[in-house]
């Protein structure tokens, strides 16, 4: 069994062709900017949308656990631990206006890939298949590997997005059969990687070195683009440079945006630092930089 | 459909039009009003007072001719090719002869139609100058966006009333309702808004002439051939003195459009006379010369082939009240004259742009007047539908520098008409189809896609007709509806069937909630099962007698209204020696039985069978769910069509086939069984405003679902992919057209690669085979209308870098933040 948050259908920018996406729910880093807030933590949450909300308090009657108290304007307000502890839910269930969602769950491999396998034809006609993203999928190492085995047995290309934040020695029997990879290098800069992700970079580089033994040529290192963090000529010369040791030549970047800043107050959590956006020219140059040492670099 | 004023946002694909002279035309369009010209029917109504006594097919014949030789000639400088439906940039010509009841009423200013009352009609552009010009007292307001002189209004009047008990309605009136044991539960279908309005006033159309025999061969030797034909007939009965009236009626009407065509040419010579300015006299001197030589003769190039096939073209639009006449393989056709002037160098592909841009501001000038109520369903549409792509005879790939240059003037000269369509082969060009993808990505909706294959085994099937005639002659009549050119007989149909009414019927043993009218009396149903069955016992019966009654109708349509331009322009009508009415077509199964709602009902059904409690079902929709709220959630979770999930998909299948089953029981006015069609037009919405709520969990009064097997707005939640999946189900060659709409941002097709993610999105649908594909890609003003009425975008995924949502979830302030970035960053 494993527990994801969203499957996404003719997603088409996780690699080649048509793909279909799976959301790993559960993220070991807490990046700042994070724009899924809802895949970090590994269990399923409640999602409290306030502008459907119509203060009946229909969901607070029914709570058995007491998880609901009301908030200074008046919104039903969750016990996030209670709720994780709550067997029965029915709050959600009570809720007419569908101001209440419960945001993950759990399927087992065998089950999550027959519902995928049925765009078969989507994916031969386009090279697609499948992408796992998050969250970070690699720590649900046995659900990964039952996923890729599956996709294996049916000729699926099979692709990851990783935040590079796992343990080796779980995956390291069946990681390089991957069809690619998107790797996330943040910054190589230890101090300002823990400031702003909650946990340092170490893991994370030597597992990019371990991974680039044998797959280096299937990497894209993934790139947020993040203003007084890593959008600056120095700190992605230093990506690039580590790029370049480790035989890995495409890059993506991705640039700032807070469009997820909701999903934080509907998650009970603080959005805790906005960011300055890129400019279109900014991200140009920083992608020249890549280009110009020779490594393929698209911006999303 | 898209309105005819909209403004084009920004995206990713924006062009102008390529030349001074079609940015001119293009904006003479838009700044237009919509006018009435009643100069066409005045003089067909005198033409009529003078031949009475006359054969059936002669008098029509003499009655068109006569108006074609004497309308006014009007050039409308600096088009490249001339010939215009009336005096006016967009003017429309109220065809009595058809109906004049509604005009009749629409100076009385009665109460409209049941109908009227539940359709909107669009009220931007062209439309608000009208109602600015009928203030200054020259001119009065017709039918909600007309203007009308005081002039005309004379005329009209005088000619609608002239044709009271004559007109094609009333003729049918008098035989249907006097002698059709159903009338009365047509009348009642029509109170309840079971079907459409009556279809009378423009029920012309969904057909494409034989324009390669017509443009080729040149009208000179088609009369020709009649009259040997006529010589070569000795008449012996009743059968073959009829076949040389219809050549004689045949010959009138081609002499006449070359006499029409013969006085634009003095026209033409008249105002290069009055020009000092050397080059609009050359100009104009060349067109003179063009319109003495065609359609007589076979052209001599390209550009006479342009003015030619407009002539051929436009007589035909001014014959009938034509809804979804079409071009058809004009890139077929056409390629001949386009090949042999670029081999000789006489013609280089701006050139020719500009005249296929010139043709699309011709096209979408042709403005049309039918009751209130059906110009509301088509949006004021006139559906010419160009189809572009598909194969030769022997299968081989049939686009060609053509076709592509057709796709560019659509990309470059934004107008409404003619809406473009593919034949989908896996063989077509690489660069073609992703020019098509271009063209999809200015955001007009079009072209739209169909693939061949589905629609070849149709017709093998209906038709019996060789493989190969099939290939090469396939095309588009109207909007979705496939046809074989020049040599079908049009569409001709009754109008639309609302699905989710004898939902009701079926759910309220038999009698309408809305209007307490009781159609069949039925048991109520306490259980699926029968639920089902009532629904299917009523969906019979609404199909059969919609059916019968309009083959009365038809029988009208032959003595008043039978097309004599038309039918000699499709084979094998002179051959035969017969009018489409009276079985000329060399295919007669293209009648049509259309509907609107059956995911709707469907996805009731559903609901009905999972939740498994009809009584409450029934209270709760009866109270349109208030105090059912909880319920209402229940149902909305029930499984619902669009998701691959068989529970629904099975349910929909069923129904599916059974609606094909019903049509096909009854033969048309031809003598050949119905072809069922679904297709949605603006149908959906006064259909869902006069239905109740539905056990799917649909308000009373939300509209229907639109095309055939798009799923309910916001029931789709799994996403495109499933979709299509649910769509790949149902067995798309029993069908004859069919719609499937998708939305997408923009960012989903971003580029290069994402055009051919799209083309590889189509190429694995149509391999289900799935039939049709259409696609609007959103644009800022689409997203402002989201924020309103969300509950019509539910499906629509942003993705922004790493980050994707539905839409319809985000916050007002991210959503705004959305709308910004799709006017900007692409
Ligand atoms: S690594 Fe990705 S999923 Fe994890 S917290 Fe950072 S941005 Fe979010
Ligand atoms: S039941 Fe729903 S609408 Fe009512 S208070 Fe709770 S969250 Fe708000």
């Amino acid at each position: 069994m494993g527990i994801i948050f969203n499957i996404q259908e003719y997603a088409v920018n996780d690699g080649e062709g048509i793909r279909t996406t799976v959301f790993l729910k559960g993220c070991p880093l807490k990046c700042d900017w994070c724009s899924n807030p809802e895949g970090q933590l590994p269990y399923p949450e409640i999602f409290q949308n306030k502008e459907l909300c119509i203060k009946c308090y229909k969901c607070l009657e029914i709570c058995k656990c007491k998880s609901i108290t009301i908030s200074p304007e008046g919104y039903p307000e969750f016990s996030r631990d209670n709720f994780k502890n709550c067997k029965e839910k029915e709050c959600i269930e009570e809720c007419i206006k569908n101001g209440l969602k419960e945001i993950g769950y759990e399927i087992s491999a065998k089950k999550l890939f027959n519902k995928i396998k049925s765009n078969y034809l989507f994916y031969r006609n386009s090279n697609g298949g499948i992408t796992l993203s998050g969250g970070e999928p690699f720590i649900q190492p046995e659900f990964v590997r039952e996923i890729l085995t599956l996709a294996k047995e049916n000729g699926f290309s099979i692709g990851v997005e990783t935040c590079g934040y796992f343990s080796y020695e779980n995956v390291k029997d069946f990681i390089d059969d991957f069809d690619f990879f998107y790797f996330d290098i943040k910054t190589l800069n230890a101090e300002k990687h823990k400031d702003c992700t909650g946990l340092d970079n170490t893991v994370i580089i030597n597992n990019f070195k371990k991974l680039c033994v044998n797959s280096a040529e299937k990497i894209t290192v993934s790139i947020p683009l993040i203003q007084d963090f890593n959008a600056d000529k120095n700190s992605i010369t230093e990506i690039i440079s580590f790029c370049k040791e480790n035989n890995v030549n495409k890059a993506r970047l991705l640039a700032y945006h807070n469009l997820g800043i909701s999903k934080y107050e509907a998650l009970g959590r603080k959005y805790k630092k906005e960011f300055a956006f890129i400019s279109k020219d900014e991200s140009e140059s920083l992608k020249n930089l890549f280009i110009e040492n020779g490594i393929q670099c698209t911006i999303e | 459909m898209e309105s005819q004023e909209k403004d084009f946002s920004p995206r990713e694909v924006k062009g102008s039009p390529s030349t001074e002279r079609i940015k001119f035309m293009r904006e003479r369009y838009l700044s237009e009003p919509l006018i009435i010209d009643s100069e066409y029917i005045n003089l067909y109504t005198k033409a009529h007072k003078n031949t009475d006594g006359k054969n059936v097919l002669e008098r029509r014949a003499e009655c068109h001719a006569y108006a074609l030789e004497n309308l006014t000639t009007s050039i409308k400088y600096p088009e490249p090719f001339v010939g215009s439906k009336t005096r006016f940039v967009r003017g429309a010509i109220p065809y009595c002869n058809y109906a004049s009841q509604y005009i009749i009423r629409e100076f009385n200013n009665e109460e409209h139609e049941a109908q009227d009352k539940v359709t909107d009609l669009g009220t931007g552009g062209g439309i608000a100058k009208a109602k600015e010009l009928s203030q200054s007292g020259d001119y009065e307001f017709f039918s909600g966006k007309f203007l009308l002189s005081k002039e005309d209004k004379k005329e009209l009047k005088e000619c609608a009333e002239y044709w009271l008990g004559k007109s094609m309605q009333d003729v049918g009136d008098d035989l249907w309702k006097k002698v059709f044991e159903k009338a009365g539960y047509i009348e009642n279908g029509w109170k309840a808004v079971l079907y459409t309005a009556p279809h009378d006033p423009a029920p012309e159309g969904r057909y494409v002439l034989d324009f390669e025999t017509a443009l080729n061969e040149g009208f000179e030797s088609i009369i020709n051939r009649m009259r040997n034909l006529i010589k070569e007939t000795v008449v012996t009965d009743y059968e073959s003195a009829e076949k040389i009236y219809f050549w004689r009626a045949g010959i009138r009407v081609l002499e006449a459009t070359i006499n029409w065509a013969n006085n634009y040419a003095k026209a033409a010579r008249a105002e290069a006379g009055k020009t000092n300015d050397k080059d609009k006299k050359l100009e104009l001197l060349q067109i003179a010369e063009r319109c003495e030589n065609v359609p007589a003769k076979r052209p001599k190039d390209f550009r006479e082939a342009m003015q030619s096939f407009w002539f051929i073209y436009l007589a035909g639009h001014i014959e009938g009240a034509q809804l979804g006449y079409s071009p058809g393989r004009f890139d077929r056709y056409m390629y001949p004259f386009y090949k042999a002037d670029k081999e000789k160098g006489i013609i280089s592909d701006i050139e020719v742009l500009e005249l296929l841009e010139a043709l699309r501001v011709k096209m979408t000038e042709i403005e049309y007047v039918a009751s209130f109520s059906w110009e509301g369903l088509g949006s004021g549409n006139l559906y010419q539908n160009m189809i572009l792509g598909g194969t030769d005879e022997h299968g081989r790939r049939g686009d060609n520098e053509l076709s592509k240059l057709i796709l560019q003037s659509a990309i470059n000269c934004q107008t409404t008409q003619p809406t473009l369509s593919i034949w989908y082969e896996d063989t077509l060009s690489d660069e073609f189809l992703l020019k098509a993808v271009e063209c999809v990505k200015t955001g007009c909706g079009f072209p739209a896609w169909f693939n061949l294959k589905v629609y070849i085994q149709h017709e093998l099937e209906k038709s019996k007709l060789p493989l190969q005639t099939i290939r090469k002659y396939a095309a588009m009549g109207g909007c979705t509806e496939p046809t074989l050119e020049g040599m079908s007989y049009g569409v001709v149909q009754a109008g639309f069937i609302n699905h989710m009414k004898i939902f009701e019927f079926a759910l309220n043993g038999g009698t309408d909630p809305r209007t307490g009218i009781e159609f069949d009396k039925t048991k109520i149903p306490e259980n699926y099962e029968e639920l089902k069955e009532t629904y299917k016992f009523h969906l019979r019966n609404a199909i059969a007698n919609w059916q019968r009654y309009w083959n009365y109708a038809m029988a009208a349509h032959r003595q008043v209204c039978n097309l004599i331009y038309s039918s000699v322009l499709i084979r094998d009508c002179i051959g035969r020696g017969k009018s489409l009415d009276d079985g000329g077509a060399i295919v007669n199964g293209t009648p049509t039985t259309l509907s609107t709602g059956l995911v709707n009902v469907a996805n009731s059904l559903a609901a009905v069978k999972k939740l498994n409690d009809l009584n409450e079902i029934r209270e709760a929709c009866n109270k349109n769910w208030e105090g059912f709220e909880k319920l209402r959630k229940k149902a909305l979770g029930a499984p619902k069509w669009g998701n691959n999930d068989d529970f629904a998909d099975e349910i929909y299948s069923e129904l599916f086939e059974s609606y094909c089953g019903y049509v096909s029981e009854n033969k048309n006015y031809l003598g050949v069984p119905y072809d069922p069609s679904m297709l949605a037009i603006s149908t959906h919405t006064p259909f869902g405003k006069v239905c109740g709520a539905s056990p799917e969990g649909r308000y009373a009064g939300e509209p229907l679902c639109d095309g055939v097997t798009s799923p309910y707005p916001g029931t789709d939640v799994n996403g495109p992919i499933s979709v299509l999946l649910s769509a790949g189900k149902i067995d798309h060659t029993k069908i004859r057209g069919g719609l499937h709409n998708m939305k997408f941002h923009p960012t989903v097709l971003k580029g290069v690669e994402g055009s051919k993610k799209l083309l590889q999105l189509i190429r694995s649908y149509f391999g289900y085979p799935g039939f049709q594909l259409q696609f609007n890609i959103v644009d800022s003003d689409m997203l402002k209308d989201a924020q309103l009425h969300p509950e019509n975008y539910r499906d629509l995924i942003v993705r922004v870098a790493g980050f994707s949502a539905f839409f319809v979830e985000l916050s007002k302030s991210i959503q705004d933040q959305v709308i910004q970035r799709t006017e900007h960053s692409i």
